[in-house]
């Protein structure tokens, strides 16, 4: 499947509805199919995490199975002060 | 809304409608976003979770005439295909509204299984759980008509009447506080999980030690470059009597140790690499998962607060840091994520004197965005990689580890696991006089 016009891929987490995390690599394959780049199946939890653009994060969202999907963000350590302790 | 199609792969074929997407940041809320669709797509018919409430969703009332907004991606699928796309992006150039416009391709499903068309019910379930999930965020918003609390019992004479506590030569005044010098209980045959920016498995309290450790950064290993995860897994789990000389200052010194590096040297990280250490650590069977870490953002995640809820499920406790975002007395914050999903227990910061830390985030409008108890947090002393060797800092990721230890106390003496610890650590906790919005149901407090 070809880029939706140059749009850069953006890191996605996907999460599988619970009663699906069984079939989880298969649902990985339906997101890689929907064009996303699947870079871990954590089939215990039932979260696939990768990267793919607005067009394919948006195939992603429509798949059956798929619970959710959101943003890949960051986070950090929680000390209080500035930069690293 | 029309339901994909298999069809050949090859090269992109269209469905005749477009992806709008945009920018979060201009948009405050779900109303707006849809302001945004009606205004922009010229539809004024706009599917979206929040338009079914409690009712389950009709998909015949969902026709190719109809938007469909994704709000928590900033997305909607808008009628008029590739045709409409250029006319769409050459208005969305001059409007700070919108990122991009595409035109939507047909999915392909080569492999799906014969029994798991993509189909109404499917579909239907899908939008269920979104509008649960969009549901959350306007809650979190503030937008479902939740107000944030302003006005709270006066905090200051009663509390100053309780017990200052202080480091001795035996002991950090954390672990006085929260009794478990005093506590029989060691952690003994309990998997407590640190994810976090590793450990210096060098340490003198540390070597000889079994530590069963991985990391999932790319590229580092588990050997702690900045000494947070040194810091909270000596809190957690530090040795009941140090092997360096040291006053004791962890909790659940004889539980099997568990360290998964989430975060960099440079202390920052990724959701998906904290999933990742969730997963080791759930299918490693630990009974009690501590993260030190999140992010000053309000928004819940739906898969942190699915994971938590599966954790829960699998005999696993996780509890995370409520948040360093106050500055109080001005401004008391909120619980950011993933501490703010109600499946994970948020943690605030007390000090010596049993006030709530300065930085310590205080209880948000979003569901899960309670903190839920309170562990020791600021002048904390703990190990630290060599040459250090130990320091003193503070912070809600130095609260938690001290939740975690004694959540693994509770898990030996009870044998309790998941939601049933959960209630034992929270029963357990000691009532403070400061709000519960602060501190939750009070100081945590090891098992007798």
């Amino acid at each position: 499947m070809t880029d939706d016009d140059g749009a850069v891929p953006t890191g996605i987490l996907v999460t599988v509805d619970s009663g699906r995390r069984g079939d989880i690599d298969e649902l990985a394959d339906r997101m890689r199919d929907a064009g996303m780049t699947v870079e871990a199946v954590l089939g215990t939890v039932g979260v696939v995490t990768g990267t793919a653009t607005p067009a394919q994060t948006a195939a992603v969202a429509q798949l059956p199975g798929v619970m959710a999907v959101e943003p890949d963000r960051a986070v950090g350590t929680q000390h209080e002060g500035p930069g690293p302790p | 809304m029309t339901s994909p199609q298999q069809l050949n792969p090859g090269r992109p074929e269209y469905t005749g409608r477009s992806i709008l997407v945009m920018e979060l940041d201009a948009h405050p809320d779900e109303e707006s976003l849809a302001r945004t669709v009606r205004s922009f797509a010229g539809t004024s018919s706009i599917a979206s979770s929040s338009d079914f409430g409690h009712h389950a969703m009709v998909m015949d009332q969902i026709g190719d005439e109809d938007a469909t907004l994704f709000p928590n991606l900033g997305l909607a699928v808008v009628p008029g295909g590739a045709e409409r796309v250029a006319a769409l992006r050459n208005a969305a150039t001059t409007d700070a509204r919108i990122r991009s416009v595409e035109p939507e391709q047909v999915m392909y499903a080569l492999a799906a299984p014969a029994d798991a068309p993509i189909g109404d019910q499917q579909l239907e379930q899908y939008l269920r759980g979104y509008r649960d999930a969009a549901s959350a965020l306007l809650t979190n918003l503030g937008l479902d008509g939740a107000t944030v609390p302003t006005q709270f019992a006066p905090n200051g004479a009663a509390a100053t009447a309780s017990a200052t506590f202080a480091d001795t030569d035996a002991t950090t005044w954390g672990l006085q506080a929260a009794l478990v010098d005093t506590s029989p209980w060691t952690g003994e045959g309990i998997r407590l999980a640190v994810l976090d920016t590793g450990i210096d498995l060098t340490h003198p309290d540390v070597v000889g030690r079994r530590v069963i450790n991985q990391s999932f950064v790319p590229d580092e290993e588990v050997q702690d470059g900045n000494g947070h995860g040194t810091h909270t897994s000596g809190t957690a789990a530090g040795p009941r009597v140090p092997p360096s000389g040291s006053r004791r200052y962890g909790v659940a010194g004889s539980a099997n140790l568990f360290v998964g590096k989430v975060l960099s040297d440079a202390g920052s990280g990724s959701d998906s690499q904290v999933l990742a250490g969730m997963e080791w650590a759930v299918t490693q069977r630990c009974q009690v998962i501590s993260m030190s870490l999140g992010s000053n953002d309000p928004t819940v995640s739906s898969a942190y607060e699915a994971v938590g809820q599966r954790a829960l499920d699998a005999g696993c406790l996780i509890v995370a840091a409520a948040g360093n975002n106050a500055t109080r007395p001005g401004d008391p914050g909120f619980v950011g994520r993933p501490a703010n999903s109600t499946s994970v227990m948020a943690v605030g910061a007390i000090d010596p004197e049993m006030q709530i830390a300065r930085f310590s985030a205080r209880t948000g409008p979003a569901a899960g965005g309670q903190v839920d108890i309170a562990g020791p947090g600021t002048v904390v002393f703990s190990a630290w990689p060599l040459p250090d060797e130990f320091k003193t800092i503070q912070g809600t990721s130095m609260a938690t580890p001290h939740v975690s230890g004694i959540a693994a106390l509770y898990a030996q003496a009870t044998g309790a696991t998941g939601m049933t610890l959960w209630g034992e650590v929270v029963r357990g906790a000691r009532q403070l006089t400061l709000p519960s919005v602060d501190v939750g149901a009070g100081l945590v407090q090891a098992p007798r």
